[in-house]
């Protein structure tokens, strides 16, 4: 039964799932990426006041 | 008295599995003390929805009910656990260091390298979307994909999702191992801190809401209520509040979370092939975050003069402060005065933003 489940794999699902992941893993870098420019402009902008200021 | 022997004459092989893997969790939880807040409410979960007759499902049953209004009309239950979860998390780390944020998005590779596998294996898209989420190391994320694509094996996945969490400790040192030398893990980083503003603690998650609500609106929900309780944390005029997300809502939720999953665990959907298939998938799914994580380091080591030790890219899976920890201690064994823990905790950290909008994307990707 196991081997009849693995055998009915369709090859427009496998086509549709190498899509979605590099879509989805690109996608999240990108994600990510604009992520790390919001901390550097955070960064930029709200620097922390030195003690003696 | 026959009324008495019904149960007993109803009761089935696979109902009877059922209650030895309600014993196994429990077991796991009580003995092993592997994620004991969740396995052992499963567990019992487990054998209360497959006794013949239970009057735990059906119209009138209290798990089925928990499951309707919980997880199946809102998926409130995942959503309300990311509060407490957000309101835990300390930004802080990361925000000094933001070039480890990438190292949470590679530790991802794990979730789409397991949609192609499980695809391969006979799984339907959607099911296997959700196989693949078990990658993100985070059993919220994992029960609102799966609820959300409808997928036919949330029980599985949750029981997954959960024990692969609880078992990072045997198999994440194991993959670093294999794939590091000596020297890359006695490689020592300097850690020098930037101090970060209140004012940037504060906007953080409030921008981080609104850029992956507009990336991967479908996304909003599970981004939102991580950084609704972050937020809480660390406006400095919700203490209490915060305290109650993160201690009582945390542990009321979790306590609900457990037996209410557990209405997936009927031995008819939970007693087949697929279930051990889902198993095995969601182990390569931790170890192929791990591999993603690791090997994005030493690749990015080519280009960089301040080297990463590679082990700090395992640290990227969700798994916080599991992950973190794991890779301070290797780093410790290694030698005693290789300090990696707050870079591999900005990395966890990474890590924890990364699944849940990875999780985001591959609902984008299908509804």
């Amino acid at each position: 039964m196991m081997k009849l489940f693995i055998m009915s794999f369709n090859k427009d699902m496998v086509m549709d799932a190498l899509n979605i992941a590099w879509k989805g893993f690109l996608a999240l870098f990108i994600a990510m990426f604009i992520i790390f420019l919001l901390i550097l402009v955070l960064n930029h902008a709200f620097k922390p006041r030195k003690k003696n200021e | 008295m026959s009324f008495l022997l019904e149960g007993i004459k109803n009761i089935t092989i696979d109902q009877i599995v059922m209650y030895v893997v309600g014993i196994i969790l429990i077991f796991l939880a009580i003995k092993k003390k592997l994620e004991p807040s969740l396995l052992l409410p499963m567990g019992i979960g487990a054998i209360i929805v497959n006794i013949p007759n239970s009057g735990a499902i059906g119209e009138s049953g209290a798990i089925e009910w928990l499951f309707s209004v919980g997880i199946e009309a809102s998926e409130i239950m995942p959503l309300l656990l990311f509060i407490g979860i957000g309101s835990m998390l300390d930004f802080g780390p990361l925000l000094s260091n933001p070039k480890l944020i990438f190292i949470g998005s590679a530790a991802q590779a794990g979730i789409f390298l397991v949609i192609i596998l499980a695809t391969l294996l006979g799984f339907d898209i959607k099911d296997a979307a959700s196989i693949g989420i078990i990658g993100a190391a985070d059993g919220p994320t994992s029960i609102l994909v799966s609820q959300k694509l409808n997928s036919n094996y949330i029980g599985p996945i949750t029981v997954a999702a959960y024990c692969y969490m609880a078992l990072v400790p045997l198999i994440q040192p194991f993959v670093i191992k294999l794939c590091t030398t000596k020297k890359e893990r006695l490689m020592k980083m300097e850690y020098n801190p930037r101090s970060i503003s209140k004012g940037t603690k504060i906007i953080f998650p409030i921008a981080i809401t609104i850029v992956a609500g507009l990336l991967a609106p479908e996304s909003v929900s599970l981004v939102g209520f991580l950084m609704f309780g972050n937020l809480i944390r660390e406006c400095g005029v919700l203490d209490s509040l915060s305290k109650t997300a993160s201690d009582v809502l945390t542990n009321l939720v979790t306590l609900l979370l457990g037996i209410t999953i557990s209405f997936t665990m009927v031995a008819d959907k939970f007693v087949t092939w697929q279930t051990l298939m889902i198993m095995g998938l969601g182990l390569l799914a931790f170890v192929f975050d791990t591999v993603g994580g690791i090997f994005f380091v030493k690749l990015i080591n080519l280009f960089s003069k301040k080297k990463i030790n590679p082990m700090v890219g395992a640290a990227g899976i969700s798994a916080f402060p599991m992950a973190s920890r794991i890779v301070h201690q290797m780093g410790i064994k290694e030698d005693k005065t290789n300090y990696l823990l707050m870079h591999a905790a900005s990395a966890n950290i990474a890590g924890q933003v990364a699944s849940a909008i990875a999780g985001g994307v591959i609902l984008s990707l299908f509804i």
